[in-house]
Parts: C-alpha cells; sequence; structure tokens
C-alpha cells in the first residue's frame, strides 16, 4: 500500500520590506506588477441569439441576456444529437441573488473580530443559501463563528478570483452554508453574526452570494461544448459579488502590498459610487497610500469612508489630523 | 540463440518468463515502439531471423476479479516480421484502455532452430496511491459492503493521484466545517490500484469514465445503503465543498445517490 504524498504549497505572495518614506512610490509600483493579479482568464460566453446557427456556426455556449442561464447548442452533427439528444439546453444558474454586505472590524489584542451581515434585496429572485468570502493563501489560523444554524470553515488551495479587485492575487475562502430552507436569507431578509476572529488585518477582498442550486451538466455532451464550457471551471464565475474587508495581511504586513490593496478597493469603490472621488478624505487618502505618509486630514463622512478609514487604521496604523 | 531487449542488457528468456511485472507501466490507449534482438549463442545478432510477437494479458490484475471471453489487451503491429541486419525487429505497442499486467511473447528463429522469450509490461498509472482515512472515512463500494462491481474489497477501489487525493481530504474538512456534527462520511470509488477502465459493469467498457484516471472520487449522499443516514453527506453541498478545493466544477456533478467530485476533466484522460 502507498500512501499519498503533500500537495504543494501556494507560494507565498507577500514581501515583508521596511516603510521607506519618499522611495515607497517607486516601491510600490515594482512590487504591485508581483503579485499575480487574479483577473478572469477566460471571457464570460456571448449572448444567446435565435440566429446563433448561421451567425456563429462554431460557438455552442451561450449565456442569456439577463445571465442567469446557460443556453447549450448542441452540434447538429454530433453523437449526442443523433442519438435523441436535444439539440438545444438551457441551463439556469439560480444566481438571482442581490447581495449586500456590511462589515464590522475592531481590534482586540493581537487579533482582529470580523463580524458581517448579508442581505438578500427583495428584487431578488433567489435566496441567498451559501456565501464565500476569500482570505489569503496560507496556513493562518482563521477562528470561523456562524450564525445559528449556518455553517462556516476555510477551504485550502488559493483558486479564488478577486473579482471586485482583478490586481489582487488568487486567494482561498472561507465558505458558509445554510441546509434548512426555511433559515436561507430569503429576498428582503438579512442574516447578521457571520463572525471571523484572525491575526490577519484587514484589506479589501471580494465575496460571492449564490443559491447553492448545482448545474448539472450532461456528462455525455460532445467535447467541443466542454471546450467552452472552461469558464464555468472558475469557482467564482456566475456568482454575485461584492466588495468587502476580510482578514487580508497574515504576518509580517508588506507596506505595499497593503497600500496597493487599498489603493484598488478604494478605486473599485468610487466606481460603484459608494465613495466619491470629489471626497476630501478620499482624496486624502489616496495622496496618503501613494506618498507613504500616515495621517488624514479630513474626516470621513459616510459609512463607506468610515470603513475605510478602519482599514487605514488597523492595517497601516494610519492616524487622523495634519501632520506637524 | 537468445533475444535481448536492445537497450538494456537483459535476456528476457532467462530472467522474465511467466511473471507479472508492473515496470514499465505504459499509460493507457499510449502507443510505443518496440524493439528486439536475436542473438546466437556466441551473443552476435542474427541478420533476417524471423520473429513473431503475440500479446497476451494476466487475468485478475490491478482487481479486475471478473472475466470474460472479449476480456480486452494490448495490441502489437507488425506482428510478425523479418529482423534488421543488427538481429533486431521493432514494432509498435498499442495499449488498451484497461489497466492490467500484461506481456509479449517473442519468438524469433532461423534454419537453426527458434527461441521464445516473454517481455512483461503493464497498463496503468504509477502516480495513483492508496488514498484512505478511517478517522474521517468509511470505506464503501466492495464485496465487503455489498457494493461490488467484480473489483473486490473497498482496499481496492480508493486509489487517486496525490493532488486529487488532497483535494478531497480537504473537501472533507470544509464539509465538516459547514456541517458542525458530522465528522466522518462515506468515500466509494475513485480508481482502480494502477487506474485504467474502471469497468463497474463488467464490460470492460464504461460507464464510470470519470473514475478512469485517479482524479474523481465518489462520497454518498441519501439513498446509500452501504452508508450510515448519518454520515451521508447534502450532496450540493459536499460538491461545493469540492469545487471550492479545486475541483472541476463542470465535472463534479450529483449522480443520484452520491456526489461525484472530480478534480481533472475527463478529456484530459483517455475513456
Amino acid at each position: 500500500m502507498r500512501t499519498a504524498t503533500g500537495p504543494t504549497q501556494a507560494p507565498t505572495l507577500t514581501s515583508s520590506i521596511a516603510f521607506a518614506g519618499g522611495a515607497f512610490l517607486a516601491l510600490s509600483a515594482a512590487l504591485y506588477g508581483a503579485q499575480e493579479p487574479s483577473a478572469a482568464k477566460f471571457s464570460p460566453p456571448p449572448v444567446w441569439r435565435p440566429d446563433a446557427a448561421s451567425s456563429l456556426p462554431r460557438q455552442y455556449v451561450f449565456a442569456t441576456a439577463t445571465g442567469d442561464a446557460l443556453i447549450i447548442r448542441v452540434p447538429a452533427e454530433s453523437d449526442y444529437v443523433k442519438h435523441g439528444g436535444l439539440p438545444l439546453i438551457r441551463y439556469d444558474l439560480h444566481n438571482k441573488v442581490i447581495p449586500e454586505i456590511a462589515t464590522r472590524v475592531a481590534r482586540r489584542g493581537d487579533r482582529f473580530d470580523y463580524s458581517y451581515t448579508i442581505s438578500n434585496a427583495k428584487q431578488a429572485g433567489d435566496p441567498i443559501r451559501m456565501w464565500w468570502l476569500i482570505i489569503p493563501a496560507g496556513t493562518e489560523q482563521i477562528q470561523v463563528s456562524p450564525p445559528d444554524q449556518w455553517g462556516g470553515a476555510p477551504t485550502v488551495p488559493a483558486i479564488m478570483r478577486q473579482v471586485e479587485l482583478p490586481d489582487q492575487p488568487l486567494g482561498r475562502s472561507i465558505m458558509w452554508l445554510q441546509d434548512d430552507p426555511q433559515k436561507v436569507v430569503l429576498p428582503g431578509r438579512s442574516k447578521a453574526d457571520f463572525n471571523i476572529t484572525s491575526s490577519c488585518k484587514p484589506g479589501f477582498t471580494s465575496a460571492f452570494f449564490g443559491s447553492g442550486t448545482l448545474v448539472n451538466f450532461d456528462q455525455n455532451l460532445p467535447p467541443e461544448v466542454f471546450e467552452q464550457l472552461r469558464f464555468y471551471d472558475d469557482p467564482t464565475w456566475g456568482k454575485a459579488s461584492r466588495l468587502s474587508l476580510g482578514p487580508t495581511f497574515c504576518g509580517d504586513v508588506s507596506v505595499e502590498s497593503a497600500a496597493a490593496n487599498l489603493i484598488s478597493g478604494i478605486r473599485r469603490l468610487i466606481q460603484l459610487n459608494r465613495l466619491q472621488s470629489s471626497s476630501s478624505f478620499v482624496a486624502d487618502a489616496l495622496a496618503a497610500l501613494r506618498s507613504g505618509k500616515r495621517s488624514i486630514d479630513h474626516p470621513p463622512t459616510g459609512p463607506g469612508e468610515v470603513e475605510v478609514l478602519t482599514a487605514l487604521q488597523l492595517t497601516l496604523g494610519f492616524t487622523m489630523g495634519r501632520t506637524p | 540463440m537468445k533475444i535481448l531487449y536492445p537497450f538494456i542488457l537483459l535476456t528476457l528468456l532467462a530472467s522474465n518468463c511467466f511473471a507479472q511485472s508492473y515496470s514499465p507501466m505504459y499509460t493507457p490507449s499510449s502507443s510505443h515502439n518496440l524493439s528486439f534482438q536475436c542473438i546466437d549463442i556466441y551473443d552476435r545478432p542474427i541478420p533476417g531471423a524471423h520473429f513473431t510477437v503475440t500479446p497476451g494479458v494476466y487475468h485478475q490484475t490491478n482487481a479486475h476479479l471478473h472475466d470474460s471471453s472479449s476480456h480486452p489487451f494490448s495490441s502489437a503491429s507488425p506482428g510478425s516480421g523479418y529482423a534488421d541486419s543488427n538481429g533486431v525487429f521493432s514494432f509498435t505497442l498499442v495499449d488498451t484502455l484497461i489497466g492490467q499486467a500484461e506481456f509479449i511473447s517473442i519468438t524469433c528463429s532461423n534454419q537453426a532452430g527458434q527461441v521464445t522469450g516473454q517481455f512483461n509490461y503493464a497498463v496503468g498509472y504509477n502516480d495513483v496511491y492508496y488514498n484512505d482515512h478511517p478517522d474521517i472515512w468509511i470505506k464503501i463500494g466492495g464485496d465487503d459492503t455489498g457494493g461490488g462491481t467484480g473489483h473486490g474489497t473497498t482496499a481496492y477501489n480508493r486509489y487517486m493521484t496525490s493532488s486529487a487525493a488532497y483535494g478531497l481530504y480537504n473537501a472533507t474538512y470544509t464539509y465538516f466545517g459547514t456541517h458542525p456534527g458530522v465528522s466522518q462520511l462515506c468515500t466509494n470509488d475513485m480508481t482502480l490500484p494502477f487506474g485504467g477502465k474502471f469497468d463497474i459493469s463488467d464490460t470492460w467498457a464504461s460507464p464510470h469514465i470519470s473514475h478512469d484516471r485517479g482524479t474523481a472520487g465518489d462520497v454518498a449522499g441519501p439513498g446509500s445503503s452501504q452508508c450510515p443516514a448519518s454520515n451521508q453527506v447534502v450532496i450540493s453541498d459536499f460538491i461545493a465543498a469540492c469545487v471550492a478545493n479545486g475541483a472541476n466544477a463542470t465535472h463534479s456533478i450529483p449522480e443520484g445517490n452520491h456526489a461525484h467530485c472530480n478534480w481533472a476533466d475527463p478529456s484530459t484522460y483517455p475513456h
């Protein structure tokens, strides 16, 4: 009898480099590109159109315009169709969740308490039964405390794509789920107290939400169809993503990595209209992160800015007030 | 007269007769050019010697404890011919999909006489490993648990590649974490000891194609008579745990009473 050997450990992407004042900007730029961004490897499928057979004769996989289903046009000459298989198949993705996520982060000694409340808009068409939060690659012990009768646990390989922050590296995840249909997050409802305790300092990360209903592809479909379904093997594909704060910087914090993450998150919040680029606080924060300064002159206004300030304070030791 | 495998100083006739060997091991559905040399008692090559090569199979190997007259094995082409000026005869061995021990019987002859040797090898994968963790997994799917498919006990259906084995192990712990109180589940078919066709219908053919490589594992859910109810998983949850631990999302699917997780696309291996 033989026993399995160990898997390859994910590489550690961060390096600990002392904060170097004016030299920071150049150093940051150089290392920023070394973070192995997690941008998508595959394009999404084209939108289904009734004339697809003639206009896109070699395209077999499509998405509906609303993005809630895949349409498979099986090659007519395939054995699958010749043996009676359907030439056109619709796979509903059951992804009509409209999530929001709110985060509270607090320092407790040398650890950080993260607490999440998730909600599902009343216009949603599916309940939230599962959700995932990306955490850094590695073996850092992270204590997961789900709310009553939910389950939560970390995964191991760093395969989750930072959809909200494509310049950030792949991570593993904490997976939360609920099996009782009465306790899922129905449209118009929310659930609080998804708690994490970790020594990892806060940064921006991506969260994903789904109904937990699987797509069960017919495994007898021809290879050319599966060839075009490769995007589906991205475990983040088809799930609703949201920007969040989470345990991001474990061990020695690399200042440049932390700054890159925070800049990326602020930019994304501006894109999402959750922060205003004209805000004095936002301008201060971006300028400080780029210059290596660790203080902000203008106070935050609104919950988004408070969230950013929390991360700046807890991760990089930012303070409020003019630097003398 | 002797037959030599030209790149190894080995007299096949003397050392290798009628003994199963799992080295070399050839990948299922692959092909190999093999050459053998015919030499006389003074170790001189015999140019133009006539060769015949006849492949065969050892029965009941790699946990195939069933048999039939249609038992497939690898083929050699050409099956006969004449040695070149160095006494060497070359042919192509096309391997079957079945993981098993096989042999080629080789005869060379001239007007002075003939000699027969045997070349033993196997078809399968040498990168699959016995994969069990009794503290967290209950073995099912063998003769000993009422799930026999002609492939012996549950000791024989649980081989995996290293990366897939760790994927299944990690998925198990993710599942435990998301299902407080569950600390053991039932693992069924992975692959046979050297992989290759896992013919659960004893026909040397599919179904079960995704278990031909050691990248897939089945975990019992509701309706499995071999697994205690308290150890049956919520199938969709276990598949989600597999996918979050690296399994292929397109090819990890519910299959009746079990979760089927595959850490590879079956199109990447012969089946």
